[in-house]
């Protein structure tokens, strides 16, 4: 009797399950675009402030390459910027929520990453090895590489071009991956790696702030298209890409990079994927 | 009804012969309560289940993903060096500190305040790069001693040596204070007559003390083992291949973050639900659970019985 109660009950609550819950799972789709506050004329920004000289914090302000491209960008869109701090691992989940309508954190455009979010390229990356201070004329192209540990941030394109570089013998370069430049550069530092492997405009920073500690190698080479990223399916992709156009022709681009030095970095020709 | 005989209520009752039929008590409000909860509970599974956006597909691609497999090895096999490592160092801790030596003592408490309050990631990332700080370690007599050993920092510290050492060092502490806390739960008598009977150092706390402390240790023990298997995954700042890391290289390259989080998520599930019943298992041999010496057998027929009257 008691059983048969509870066996009813429980189909009583299936049967409420299947019609009552469910709705809030299934509009997935509608919620893709922009954040809420983008409908109020500010566009949020995710910038990766641990990345010298692209994003970090100075005096307690926000600066660096990525900031200043933000706020020109966000300028030409006739939007008020707002910058927020942004990571590798929560700049994804980031733009899926909608937290940021841009994420600027140097990431670097290749098909696969495509396929989950998309990119308005801006700039030509290049990468540089810096080695601790007389070590750097040990390693004078990626070959010599072979044998030695090298730091380099993962995901990062050097990881990719480190790891597929051919050595004789069946040697390898070994890769080890860290979280941010910081974490390489301190490992470099303490010896538990011979050489890391970054953006050279960070690396060239380091050398320079730390020249005790630091020295560039001659090993320089292209890591392919920086991107703006935006998340798939984003209103605002065309404007951004015809913005990011803007600051190109009117120079304002080129004048940010080459106040950071490095104005061979600025693209001419915003590309972005869908292309339409 | 099992109960019934118990009941002094029927007893007398049933000498008349219109007795009247004895119902077990019923229990409305549970049952209604737990019907809410079952509703709620099957309405947040398929919300999650059939919910796009957590690609599941992708999670069921990366969860046998050779790399994240190798990953978990590497978290098992850190979670238990660990485990071992720090119970040996917290038992010698605990014992330090319940010295009547004030060298001992002090030392042990220090060590507990130092270790206990620095965190773990701090920790570690200071092992790996010692290097910094000291490029070689000595071994040798002070103050202008001769040298017996010397060498490169860098050969030692490697960085599973690096995340051992902060892991071991990091958990004694905590495991130091459960084992003098289950030290301290066993009656003094118990010593008393330890003593009365021969019985001294080692011998007694073997035979003696550690038996009884056991029952009281189990329970945050398991929790220590929960958290520290979590806790190794810490050491992906020193590029230590963990559970947690392997997933993070891989998105790191496809952008696949949310799916293969949710992959590395329920293999540590999986693991700490494990640990979970193997505590309890535990916990019901030593006989500690609050329903007294029930055997596994026992909890698990009442656990699964739909009625449960009593």
């Amino acid at each position: 009797m008691r059983k048969a109660l509870l066996g009813v009950a429980t189909l009583v609550a299936l049967a409420l399950t299947v019609v009552g819950c469910g709705s809030g799972s299934d509009s997935t789709s509608s919620s893709a675009g922009s954040t809420e506050s983008a409908d109020n004329g500010t566009l949020t920004i995710g910038v990766n402030l641990a990345l010298k000289p692209w994003g970090f914090i100075e005096n307690g302000q926000n600066t660096g390459i990525n900031v200043e491209f933000g706020e020109v960008l966000a300028e030409h869109l006739g939007m008020e910027a707002e910058i927020k701090p942004v990571t590798i691992d929560g700049m994804i989940p980031g733009l899926e929520a909608n937290r940021y309508d841009i994420v600027l954190a140097t990431a670097t455009d290749n098909p696969e990453r495509e396929e989950q979010i998309d990119f308005v390229d801006y700039a030509e990356g290049a990468s540089r090895v810096l080695a601790a201070t007389g070590n750097a004329s040990k390693y004078t192209t990626l070959a010599d590489l072979c044998g030695a540990t090298v730091g380099v941030d993962r995901g990062s394109v050097n990881q990719i071009i480190l790891e597929e570089q051919k050595c004789p013998g069946g040697d390898s370069v070994s890769v080890q991956l860290f979280g941010d430049d910081n974490a390489s550069a301190l490992a470099l530092r303490s010896g538990q790696v011979d050489a890391m492997a970054s953006d050279s405009a960070l690396v060239g920073l380091l050398a320079k702030e730390q020249p005790d500690e630091f020295e560039l190698t001659e090993i320089v080479y292209e890591s392919g298209l920086i991107g703006a990223t935006l998340p798939k399916g984003s209103e605002i992709l065309d404007e951004v890409a015809k913005a990011t156009q803007a600051t190109m022709d009117s120079g304002e681009l080129e004048k940010i990079f080459s106040k950071w030095g490095s104005p061979e970095a600025a693209l001419t020709k915003a590309k972005f994927n869908p292309e339409s | 009804m099992a109960t019934a005989h118990q009941n002094p209520v029927q007893e007398a009752v049933s000498g008349s012969a219109e007795a009247p039929p004895v119902v077990p008590l019923r229990h409305r409000g549970r049952l209604l309560a737990a019907l809410l909860v079952g509703f709620l509970g099957v309405c947040l599974l398929q919300a999650v289940a059939r919910n796009p956006n957590f690609e599941w597909s992708v999670v069921g691609q990366y969860l046998f993903d050779s790399r994240i497999l190798d990953g978990l090895r590497t978290t098992l096999i850190l979670t238990a060096l660990t485990m071992i490592g720090a119970t040996v160092l917290g038992l010698v801790l605990a014992l330090m500190r319940q010295s009547s030596n004030l060298v001992l003592s002090s030392v042990s408490r220090f060590y507990l305040g130092f270790f206990r309050g620095v965190p773990l990631l701090v920790q570690i990332l200071f092992w790996f790069n010692l290097a910094a700080l000291f490029p070689t370690i000595t071994l040798g007599v002070p103050f202008g001693g001769p040298t017996l050993l010397e060498a490169n920092t860098n050969s030692i510290i490697t960085p599973w040596s690096a995340a051992l050492i902060a892991l071991i060092l990091d958990e004694s502490g905590y495991l130091a204070e459960i084992i003098r806390a289950g030290m301290s739960s066993v009656d003094r008598g118990q010593r008393e007559a330890a003593r009365a009977l021969g019985m001294h150092g080692g011998l007694e706390l073997r035979r003696i003390i550690l038996p009884q402390a056991m029952r009281v240790m189990v329970p945050p023990y398991g929790n220590e083992m929960i958290t520290v298997l979590k806790g190794t995954s810490l050491v992906s700042v020193i590029a230590l291949e963990d559970l947690l890391y392997s997933g993070q290289v891989i998105y790191g390259q496809t952008f696949q973050t949310i799916p293969i989080l949710v992959a590395v998520s329920i293999w540590y599930l999986v693991f700490v639900i494990g640990l979970t019943v193997v505590q309890g298992v535990v916990e019901r041999k030593l006989g500690t659970s609050e329903r007294g010496g029930e055997s596994t057998k026992a909890f698990w027929r009442r656990a699964l019985t739909v009625r449960g009257g009593t």
